[in-house]
């Protein structure tokens, strides 16, 4: 299926007649980035699933009111990033054992059917596991996704200068990890 | 990299992996859970929302009636039973929306824990004489 820009989605979907088609376009254009961007923040990969619905889902219900200030991008990562944040507080709120991000998402990553990493990636997940909340999503949109810092700007609402904070300290405590661990 | 380089033997590779064809049919699935979320809700008019309140507010005092009795007590009214499987349907939240806020702009989705049991509450009003009673009564034949 070939890309649509925004334009041509939102003047779909703005029209009753071809409303489903548009939104099926942009979940085939974006789900599997938005997929990826999830899959990091709650490792599990049917809990993955679980908010990549409520993402489009969300999605489905406010693009009525979608104002392009935004790219439709933009807008959608910012609705996943929400979604997965707060289904990882959903998540702590009903474990029995009191437990923090880390030591949940670590337990997660070692019974995941769905990880093959190897043993160093297995470290490297484990160290990004504790960084602070949203070092961790700074993180992971930088390594890994290679997101310029201007679009994370716009996603997180968060300063440039900040988010370049926010990677560096992550960088220095993942060094340390693999420095302490003798890796 | 900012603040340095990663050891060599780090690589950027995702190592999360998905079921065989997930990404096959994924946009099939999410469009049927959209069609999902569009089936019609039935808004109550005036006369059914009142009747829904006044069938909440004895939800409430039947509730209320049943704390007052001992624990392992036998249920000794009938309609228990069918105020239990309100109970089952509707929040406290959803209760004292219901008591303190009965105007114009009541919708019954406050009434209700979920979409699915809103959804099912108001199709069954709908298709029932409304005395609460007979309602009630229905309820505990299901």
């Amino acid at each position: 299926m070939s890309d649509y820009s925004d334009e041509q989605l939102l003047k779909m979907f703005r029209n009753e007649s071809s409303r489903h088609k548009a939104f099926g376009c942009i979940v085939e254009q974006y789900g599997r980035r938005l997929y990826w961007h999830i899959r990091k923040i709650v490792i599990v990969h049917e809990d993955a699933d679980d908010v990549l619905q409520n993402t489009f889902e969300k999605a489905w219900k406010g693009l009525s009111d979608f104002r392009q200030e935004a790219q439709l991008f933009t807008w959608l990562y910012r609705i996943a990033t929400n979604e997965a944040v707060s289904f990882l507080q959903q998540k702590r709120n009903r474990s029995t054992i009191p437990l923090d991000d880390a030591e949940m998402l670590s337990a997660s990553l070692q019974n995941d059917s769905y990880f093959s990493g190897d043993q160093i990636q297995m470290h490297l997940q484990k160290a990004i596991l504790k960084l602070p909340e949203k070092q961790r999503i700074v993180f992971n949109m930088k390594y890994f996704e290679e997101m310029p810092y201007q679009k994370m700007s716009a996603i997180l609402d968060t300063s440039v200068g900040a988010l370049k904070a926010s990677y560096h300290h992550a960088v220095m405590k993942i060094k340390a990890y693999f420095e302490n661990a003798s890796i | 990299m900012t603040g340095g380089k990663f050891p060599e033997y780090l690589h950027k590779d995702s190592p999360f992996t998905v079921p065989d064809g997930y990404f096959d049919d994924f946009q099939k699935r999410i469009m049927l859970r959209i069609r999902e979320t569009e089936k019609p809700v039935i808004r109550l008019n005036r006369y059914l929302k009142y009747a829904v309140a006044a069938g909440i507010l004895l939800l409430s005092l039947t509730i209320l009636l049943l704390h007052d009795r001992p624990p392992g007590a036998p249920l000794d009214d009938q309609s228990t039973d069918a105020a239990l499987t309100w109970a089952y349907h509707l929040d406290k939240t959803a209760w004292m929306a219901a008591m303190l806020d009965m105007d114009e702009t009541d919708r019954p989705e406050y009434y209700c824990c979920t979409e699915e049991q809103e959804t099912d509450i108001i199709y069954f009003l709908v298709s029932q004489d409304i005395p609460i009673e007979t309602l009630m009564q229905s309820l505990q034949d299901e």
